[in-house]
């Protein structure tokens, strides 16, 4: 489900790609349906009118037969001398000759046939066992006041009757072509009807005709009176009962009335209608007059019939594309899927590789289109990234070993050097504050200080070229030098002539080491020094001044034998502090590369005179961080010593 | 031998008596008055109320086992009951009080249609608007009894020159162009006219009974010694018959259905919409004043105004009492 629902490629190239067949699929399909069904409708109209015209013209020339028969029987009753025989003679074979004709009379007017005799009308008709005769002039009989007689003999024309229910003569349902026919009155008067001659049709032989005439056709067609009445119709209960304006009446379809009027009144017409007249289905309905009788004689189109032929159509051409949809739609799947198939196992791998998994193995896609590089790509990718990682785990593992190591040094390192303030507490002529800032795990730097006899305190501040572990192995090597032969309690400049000499023993890398070093005499004051290649000390005294002192008067150490020392003498007073550093204070850079340098160093130390020497060096540290933004470069080392008195 | 031939017959009489008096259905059975009714003329909604009293077994409920004759042209009703072929008959007020007048010993029992539904229809293209436009024209009348209304109303609009001409049972004659006024019953053939694909603003109607040419039609009819004789079988009949106008006027879809089966069973010609319209009609001229009205009274100034009219056609020499023609039963 979720691949159908999922906003997948699949899914958007089968919605896309299909709903675009299905419109095309569409549009041609109801193009075509409309089109054809445009010319099914107007043959229809055609056919439709062709077959009423057809069919009123049949029964029109049934009728006109008909019509001909009593015509031509008035016209010789009116011209020639008849007999009662012949007269009976000639009715019967009218009925016997014609067997469209259901029965015939002759019927009189009174008095008309005999002065004496109120009434005369011989009939013939016709029954299963043949010709019958019925004179219908009898006391329960009057014809005068039917309708076959009275309406043609008022009207004084010839008339096709309305439908009717012979009760008189054959008892069956028919219409009667009534034909009056004259006598001359006496002396050369005008001519009065004397009679009526009829000719019955049964209604059955109507309908039977129109029966005839639909089997042939699809549809079916019906016939009116000129009132509406139907006189044949394939529903047999509306013959004679119902008219077009009583269904409309009792099925409340006003438009039905309209329609009926107009099919009543207009010699033809076409029209589209759904009505109790057609079953409650649209239809066609074409109408026409049948000129003789005045009748309306309609066919009736089903549209679904018509256009049943074009639904079987159209549904073989909706399943032929129902079936092209759905290959297409598997053709699609198949194509999406062997392209979304590798990508999603290309996600996978991408999810398991972000989980830390790069044990990929996507060798099997192949192919040479965007997808396949893709994935072999990939797949080098993956390679490349497992081979890195392996050598990524062995170099950290090598790093982290080292900086164990390190860790280890710096804390031999930090446990050589004096970290414990006040360092002699029992001592009150001076104050000693030292702290160093490694720029890497390692230092360097050094600083260091003891006393060498009851009143010199040894001072050293020292510099070792380069950093890191090189440089921390050979300040090592130098305090360890220098304090045991200050200890032998040589004046600074032998100490360094002589730690000079040995640390250019085997020197082969040229590391070199500057050294500051200074004898204090806590008794007098006095401060004897020398110094190696290192800056000089400062004075910092009571107001704030900072004097510098002991400008290097010799080399580093470890650059080659035999160098002369020079020793240095100055006197500190109470108050006054001695400053040792290293170059990391003065040569620190702030990220616009430029120097802390001595005058902002002097400004610092001259501000910060009134506080515990600690909290200097604290504020020392401070602020170099603040101006180096905390990136430091240099070990930084720096040692404070009070004279308290 | 003989006497114990007539023991055993009495025997099984008086057993044959007992299971008769003491088995109740066949005691009803012989407790119902046969009796008949013979309508004026064919099957239609005109007659819906019988019809439907006898379905709904109004009649027998009455007490009266009755019998429907079929009516028709050459079947006149009241001469069946005046000879004795039938119980009851409907009929026209005029013709009534003819042969009331003549001797016969006819009495109405209820007047049913109040309010005549005679009239004369014109096309409105004929250009016959008004009555005196009748002048001249060919104006189709029914015989009898039918031209009595008519007569009135030419009197009335001093209408002289009419080519009167005869009309049967049908209107084709109008139709077809032979006549330039036809008489018509409201309920009948004017509706015809509308099935036939004319629309009511098409023709012109002259209603007598809208001019005050009123004269009763349909009532109830027996002969005298009947009611004399049998006054509760009439009472029960006529109750029962009203009772049948009220319901066909309550339930007139019913009305319908039953009215339907019976043109269907007479094989005439007859559809539902023009029974449907005959039996709104039939409301309309039964209770004129409306529903609640009492039903088959026969108002003493329509009596007297068709027996002048009839008595100055010199159809009748004198008017029949009203209270010997009419008897209203309680």
């Amino acid at each position: 489900m979720r691949f159908f629902f999922g906003r997948s490629l699949a899914t958007r190239m089968v919605l896309y790609v299909l709903g675009g067949t299905v419109l095309v699929f569409v549009i041609i399909m109801g193009d075509t349906y409309l089109s054809s069904r445009d010319i099914i409708l107007q043959q229809a109209r055609q056919n439709a009118t062709d077959l009423a015209d057809a069919m009123a013209q049949k029964i029109e020339k049934n009728m006109w037969g008909i019509a001909k028969v009593p015509q031509a029987l008035a016209g010789f009753i009116e011209i020639c001398d008849w007999t009662d025989k012949t007269l009976l003679k000639l009715i019967q074979r009218q009925v016997e000759d014609h067997p469209e004709i259901y029965g015939s009379a002759v019927a009189f007017e009174p008095g008309a046939y005999h002065p004496n005799q109120r009434s005369y009308a011989p009939y013939f008709y016709r029954t299963p066992i043949g010709i019958r005769f019925v004179q219908l002039a009898t006391d329960n009989y009057d014809y005068f006041m039917m309708n076959w007689y009275h309406v043609p003999r008022t009207l004084g024309v010839a008339d096709w009757s309305e439908p009717y229910l012979d009760e008189g003569g054959g008892g069956v349902i028919m219409s009667t072509y009534s034909v009056p026919f004259f006598q001359t009155g006496p002396e050369g008067g005008a001519p009065h009807i004397r009679g009526i001659i009829t000719a019955d049709v049964s209604l059955d032989w109507l309908s039977e005709l129109i029966a005839r005439i639909s089997r042939e056709k699809t549809g079916y067609a019906f016939l009116m009176s000129e009132f509406g009445t139907f006189i044949a119709h394939p529903r047999t209960e509306y013959i004679m009962r119902e008219s077009v304006f009583s269904l409309a009446e009792t099925y409340k379809e006003p438009e039905l009335r309209k329609l009926g009027r107009d099919m009543i009144r207009k010699p033809e017409g076409f029209v589209g209608l759904n009505s109790i007249l057609t079953d409650n289905k649209p239809a066609f309905l074409a109408y026409t007059r049948v000129q003789s009788t005045g009748w309306c004689l309609a066919v009736v189109f089903p549209k679904d019939e018509l256009l049943n032929d074009l639904y079987v159509l159209n549904q073989r051409a909706a399943i032929m594309a129902g079936i092209g949809i759905l290959l297409l739609f598997l053709i699609i799947l198949l194509i999406a899927r062997s392209i979304t198939g590798p990508l999603r196992r290309i996600v996978q791998a991408t999810a398991r590789m972000a989980g830390g998994d790069l044990e990929i193995d996507l060798k099997d896609i192949r192919g040479r289109d965007e997808v396949g590089r893709l994935a072999r790509s990939f797949d080098r990718m993956s390679t490349e990234l497992k081979q890195y990682i392996c050598d990524l785990t062995e170099a950290t593992a090598a790093r982290e070993r080292i900086e164990g190591e390190l860790n280890i040094a710096a804390q031999i390192q930090k446990s050589i050097l004096p970290c414990c303030f006040p360092p002699f507490p029992d001592r009150d002529e001076f104050d000693l504050y030292a702290m160093m800032q490694p720029a890497r795990e390692v230092a360097g730097d050094f600083y260091d200080f003891f006393f060498i006899d009851d009143d010199r305190l040894a001072l050293i501040m020292a510099d070792v070229s380069g950093k890191g572990i090189p440089a921390s192995l050979f300040m090592m090597v130098s305090r360890t030098m220098l304090k045991s032969i200050a200890t032998r309690g040589e004046p600074p400049d032998v100490v360094l002539a002589e730690a000079n000499n040995l640390l250019c023993q085997g020197n082969d890398t040229v590391m070199f080491v500057t050294v500051f070093l200074a004898y204090y005499d806590v008794g007098t004051g006095r401060l004897t020094y020398a110094n190696g290649g290192h800056n000089p000390a400062l004075l910092l005294d009571s107001e704030g001044h900072v004097r510098e002192f002991g400008q290097k008067k010799g080399a580093a150490l470890g650059f080659m034998p035999d160098l002369p020392y020079q020793v240095g003498e100055m006197d500190l007073k109470t108050g006054e502090t001695l400053v040792l550093y290293t170059d990391g204070v003065t040569e620190a850079l702030s990220p616009e590369e430029e120097m802390f340098g001595e005058e902002r160093f002097a400004a610092l130390l001259g501000r910060n005179r009134g506080l515990a020497l600690e909290d200097q060096g604290n504020r020392v540290g401070i602020t170099l961080d603040e101006f180096q933004a905390g990136n430091q470069f240099d070990d930084i080392t720096i040692m404070f010593m009070k004279r308290k008195r | 031998m003989i006497k114990q031939l007539i023991r055993i017959v009495t025997l099984g009489l008086v057993l044959a008596l007992a299971g008769a008096l003491l088995h109740p259905v066949i005691a009803r059975a012989d407790a119902l008055r046969r009796v008949s009714l013979i309508p004026q003329w064919m099957p239609q909604a005109q007659f819906a109320g019988y019809m439907v009293a006898l379905k709904k077994g109004f009649y027998r409920e009455a007490g009266l086992d009755l019998t429907l004759l079929p009516g028709g042209p050459g079947r006149p009703s009241l001469e069946c009951v005046i000879n004795g072929q039938a119980s009851f008959a409907t009929g026209w007020l005029t013709t009534a009080i003819q042969r009331r007048a003549a001797g016969a010993p006819l009495v109405n029992l209820a007047q049913i249609v109040q309010r005549s539904a005679l009239m004369l229809v014109t096309l409105r293209s004929s250009g016959i608007h008004r009555p005196r436009d009748l002048n001249g024209k060919r104006v189709g009348l029914w015989g009898g009894d039918f031209s009595l209304p008519p007569w009135v109303f030419f009197r009335k609009h001093e209408i002289r020159d009419i080519r009167i001409v005869p009309q049967y049972h049908s209107i084709d004659l109008f139709l077809k162009g032979g006549l330039d006024a036809a008489s018509a019953m409201w309920y009948n053939e004017y509706h015809l006219m509308i099935n036939s694909g004319i629309d009511p603003d098409e023709l012109n109607t002259f209603m007598f009974a809208e001019d005050g040419i009123n004269f009763p039609e349909d009532g109830l009819y027996c002969r005298e010694e009947l009611l004399q004789a049998a006054p509760e079988v009439c009472g029960a009949f006529v109750l029962a018959s009203l009772r049948g106008w009220t319901y066909t006027f309550e339930h007139p879809e019913e009305a319908l259905t039953i009215v339907m089966d019976s043109v269907r069973d007479s094989g005439v010609g007859a559809n539902t919409a023009h029974q449907r319209w005959m039996l709104a009609r039939m409301a309309d001229i039964i209770r004129p004043r409306g529903p609640g009205a009492r039903l088959g009274r026969l108002d003493p100034d329509d009596y007297n105004q068709v027996g002048r009219v009839l008595m100055e056609k010199g159809l009748i020499d004198s008017l029949p009492p009203y209270i010997d023609f009419f008897k209203e039963l309680p």
